[in-house]
């Protein structure tokens, strides 16, 4: 035997010896999980059922004291095992999976070639985290994901569950498709019907007509009219898509759409703007100021804009967007402030995000036995992540449609005197947030044009 | 299962769980409530094994990510103040650097080194384990052992 593995063999004498103990406390936690729970003598009975009695009627108070909305929001995230990573992103460690997602993303965003541009985080984490939940093996610490199969459930039913059909609100519509493509694999419909489960759609299809079977199955799901991307694939191979679908009304509480004056490198001009606040009437919102940029983050209704303004004179392509975005999410605070917001629209189709995405592709091999007979064993490597996208904020609100092809804020009481002037009037990035949590990041360097 | 069946399968595999457990945490205390988690979840499963060693194999998955969970939670792995370098007092390589080495692979190929050299298990058994290809698994041996001799150097490379 080579001397590296006779080395490797004896290293197992560095471990030591099971301790005597463990047989103790194995048997105590086996006692206690097949211990038969002994009835509750009556007194305590009797203050158990006042305080459940207590609880209740105070949790009814407090329900009635809620508005419809908030009613929803709880509704909504409470049951979902994700729900910290929507509602309270102050927990560092579900709060990576958003944090991951733009981080990988944002180079694209940074590249001096890409100018007026759209993507979507959270449709990459949905592909992803659907590719991911229905392989074997796959380095969920590279996408920020905790539990694939837990987080793709998790995201499809936080943005489908209560705001599928409510006109005039929200609402939010998210699927995933999962696809074989290529007669290569031997299929199993037991284990794709095992894991088709809730969450994910599964076909097998020929390349030739999986286009067409994807965009139907999005039509038909969620109304998404964007057309399944044309992904090149250069052998036969697994295909997974995300698919996310918003939209968000502008709440009619004293904001004003008005057509502002808008500075731009080329010269001046105007341009249709959501104004935020009237100089006379300061409001409070949240703000954060980094190295050579601004964050701040304006309501829509159940939606969030956070923008990210660079300094006067910085390069749009100069900031730090991971840097940005988190430092908001922690950091931010709630400051008095003023001024607009120019409308725009980015479309952007076949977005090939391969390059970007480089060092996460060549580090992930995927094994799809759960959808695969016994006795076969394919080793796949994504080769290619292509997104399409479409988000327009405009007098109506913010309206998107993504898809991806796979392969938090508060402190109390003004910190500052005057109020900051946040007129957007250059090149700017604007995430459209949920919870905090990025559905679109857009990049407009040529506003109002 | 039953307790008395239980306790049977506990003292034929408690070893074997605890070394996995302890190369992956390399701490006593946490190995030891890695062990028992592992048995827990291993006495609450309903799962129907096929055979002896697809009962085996399940408690070592279970077990490996258990220990990956509880890596998470204590974030770093802890120092190994065993290494006091390459070579040991008779002039060989030290296996307190060569396991300190083996914690500079990636997730993967540590892995199959835990299993092929703590749980001495063959390559069949790790591809079955870890759900990938016999031959797979075999590759990735090589890959690792490969990248161990690049790390430790010397007339190892």
């Amino acid at each position: 035997m080579p001397e590296l593995e006779k080395k490797l063999h004896e290293t197992k004498t560095l471990i030591p010896e099971v301790p005597q103990r463990l047989d103790i406390k194995m048997e105590e936690r086996i006692d206690g999980a097949t211990k038969v729970k002994r009835p509750l003598n009556l007194r305590f009975r009797f203050v158990l059922a006042t305080a459940i009695v207590a609880c209740v009627a105070l949790s009814a108070t407090t329900i009635a004291l809620f508005s419809h909305t908030q009613k929803e929001q709880q509704q909504l995230f409470h049951k979902l095992p994700q729900s910290k990573v929507l509602m309270n992103l102050d927990d560092d460690l579900v709060n990576r999976t958003a944090i991951k997602a733009v981080e990988k993303l944002s180079p694209f965003l940074t590249d001096e070639k890409a100018e007026d541009t759209v993507l979507s985080p959270a449709t990459y984490s949905l592909a992803m985290a659907g590719l991911s939940a229905v392989s074997d093996n796959f380095n969920n610490d590279a996408f920020g994901l905790i539990n694939a199969e837990e987080d793709v459930k998790a995201l499809l039913e936080a943005w489908n569950f209560k705001f599928k059909n409510y006109t005039g609100e929200t609402f939010f519509r998210s699927a995933v498709l999962h696809q074989q493509v290529g007669p290569t694999y031997a299929f199993d419909k037991s284990k794709q019907e095992a894991v088709s489960d809730h969450y994910i759609s599964t076909m097998v299809s020929s390349h030739e007509s999986y286009r067409k079977d994807a965009d139907k199955f999005f039509d038909k799901k969620i109304g998404l009219k964007l057309k399944v991307p044309d992904l090149n694939l250069k052998s036969d191979g697994v295909v997974t898509y995300g698919v996310l679908k918003m939209k968000d009304y502008v709440a009619n509480d004293g904001l004003f759409h008005r057509h502002m004056p808008f500075t731009f490198k080329s010269g001046l001009g105007t341009a249709d703007s959501y104004v935020f606040a009237v100089r006379e009437d300061p409001k409070k919102v949240a703000y954060y100021r980094g190295g050579n940029y601004e964050v701040f983050k304006v309501n829509i209704r159940n939606t969030d804009l956070m923008i990210v303004l660079p300094n006067e004179e910085v390069n749009i392509n100069h900031v730090n967007i991971t840097e940005a975005y988190t430092n908001f999410v922690n950091e931010a605070e709630l400051v008095p402030a003023f001024g607009y917001v120019p409308f725009f629209h980015n479309k952007v189709e076949g977005l090939n995000l391969t390059d970007t995405l480089e060092n996460v592709i060549t580090h992930n091999e995927i094994y799809m036995s759960k959808l695969l007979k016994d006795d076969v064993y394919n080793d796949l490597v994504i080769d290619a992540v292509v997104q399409s996208n479409d988000f327009e904020f405009n007098k109506y609100g913010v309206a998107g449609e993504s898809m991806t092809a796979v392969s938090g804020c508060t402190s109390t009481g003004p910190l500052y005197d005057e109020p900051i002037d946040l007129s957007v009037n250059r090149p700017f990035y604007a995430f459209s947030l949920k919870d905090k949590y990025p559905i679109f990041i857009n990049k407009v360097s040529k506003p109002g044009a | 299962m039953t307790k008395e069946m239980f306790s049977e399968k506990y003292l034929t595999y408690k070893v074997m769980v605890f070394q996995i457990s302890y190369a992956y945490l390399r701490n006593i205390e946490d190995a030891e409530e890695a062990t028992l988690d592992s048995f827990m979840k291993f006495y609450k499963s309903t799962k129907k094994f096929q055979s002896v060693n697809h009962e085996k194999n399940y408690l070592i998955r279970v077990t490996i990510n258990t220990a990956k969970d509880y890596l998470k939670k204590i974030k770093a792995l802890p120092l190994n103040e065993e290494v006091h370098g390459v070579y040991d007092d008779n002039g060989e390589l030290d296996k307190h650097y060569v396991w300190a080495v083996v914690d500079e692979l990636e997730g993967k190929y540590k892995d199959v080194i835990y299993l092929r050299y703590t749980a001495d298990l063959p390559y069949k058994d790790i591809a079955s384990i870890l759900k990938i290809s016999e031959a797979l698994a075999r590759k990735y041996h090589e890959i690792a052992i490969k990248t161990l001799r690049e790390l430790i150097g010397g007339n190892y490379a």
